[in-house]
């Protein structure tokens, strides 16, 4: 038998983590590789709870308010803008700051995601 | 004895009588080799009744072809593809679409399929459009010194605007990182965007040997903190095996007289 190469490892930082980027291959398996017709015969129930890239659709108004409320809590000192801000005023002020620490969990939140999707893959 | 029972198919690659390294497929059953005029399919009994899918199988799906496609060229199968038997395996697809299975080995040889996503960084991204339009800004600034209540046609607005700036920008970046790495691959095939910042979807064939300059290439294009940069591989070439084969139905004398 020829040499066994190493088991494919995801590129771009998780080497070593799993046999692949495995939640980004589910979603490749079912909807591409080779078929024969009429040889396939699956059952998608549950597709939902194994798919982990949800397919967003993009022009929704939920995106649109989202989009909205997160370039609402934006720290406008970032954007450079110190006039807007002294236009806002205090109120607008407190508001600027609770923004920069949302802004900061929210962060942490996609890369707590990723986090867990490596998780699954390691326990799988 | 096996000849009349279901069998599930992982791929299919040249040979007779390939060794399957004595891997185990779906729910642990193992794995062979039925080969046909020079074309051989790896299969395992399939589970029994309609093939559920669950998270496990498509694990192992995805763990048998990336094993044997380490050591040959290999067309994987979507998931859950099911030859009736053995005998309809053989007759009716390997013998008779032999050389269109060959045509497709030979083409991937030496490749490996990586697929690249893009995505914007939520907050690098939003400052810039927030930053690029003033029209922006303005719907912004209006919106903060009023009730949530009394804004929500505006906040609609707002993010609808947002969500547009940020199509537009995704179609620049988008064509900026095709010519940075379209020219490292062999093929390329484009795939729909899963995410609402996604700004770029695409499968990539690429020569083995060119692997890590493509690696090295797509980070690049995370340099700056805009973008994130998420590569699935080296892994199988689902995304370039995209030939519809029909199963011929012929008995056998008719096609080998």
């Amino acid at each position: 038998m020829a040499m066994a190469a190493p088991p494919a490892a995801a590129m771009g930082g998780r080497r070593g983590g799993g046999p692949s980027g495995l939640a980004d291959v589910l979603d490749v398996l079912l909807d591409k590789g080779l078929v024969i017709d009429a040889f396939v015969r699956v059952s998608l129930i549950g597709i939902e709870l194994i798919t982990i890239d949800a397919r967003v659709v993009v022009a929704s108004v939920d995106t649109y308010l989202r989009f909205a409320e997160a370039v609402n809590r934006l720290d406008l000192t970032a954007v450079g803008d110190h006039a807007t801000i002294q236009d806002i005023g205090r109120e607008g002020a407190e508001q600027k700051t609770k923004g920069a620490i949302e802004g900061a969990k929210e962060a942490l939140h996609v890369g707590g995601k990723d986090r867990e999707k490596e998780k699954a893959e390691a326990r799988s | 004895m096996t000849e009349g029972r279901p069998l599930y198919v992982y791929g299919i690659t040249r040979g007779e009588l390939e060794d399957a390294g004595g891997m185990t497929g779906l729910d642990g059953r193992p794995i062979r080799s039925v080969g046909e005029h020079g074309v051989a399919a790896f299969v395992s009994d399939a589970p029994p009744g309609v093939v559920e899918t669950t998270r496990d199988r498509l694990l192992t799906h995805a763990r048998v072809l990336e094993a044997l496609a380490a050591d040959r060229t290999i067309l994987p199968m979507r998931f859950g593809v099911v030859a009736p038997s053995e005998q309809v395996l053989r007759d009716s697809v390997l013998a008779p679409r032999r050389k269109v299975f060959a045509a497709l080995l030979e083409r991937l040889d030496g490749t490996a399929g990586v697929d690249v996503r893009i995505l914007y960084e939520e907050s690098a991204v939003l400052r810039e459009i927030v930053r690029g339009s003033p029209s922006i800004r303005r719907l912004q600034v209006s919106i903060q010194n009023r009730s949530a209540g009394a804004t929500y046609y505006d906040r609609i607005r707002l993010g609808e605007a947002v969500a547009e700036e940020m199509r537009a920008l995704a179609a620049r970046d988008a064509k900026a990182a095709a010519a940075r790495l379209e020219p490292l691959a062999v093929d390329v095939r484009h795939r729909p965007s899963s995410h609402e910042r996604m700004v770029w979807n695409a499968a990539f064939l690429l020569e083995r040997s060119e692997l890590e300059r493509f690696e090295r290439a797509a980070t690049r294009l995370a340099d700056g903190g805009r973008l994130h940069v998420r590569m699935t591989g080296p892994m199988p070439p689902y995304s370039f095996v995209d030939v519809e084969v029909r199963p011929v139905r012929r008995r056998r004398r008719s096609w080998a007289s």
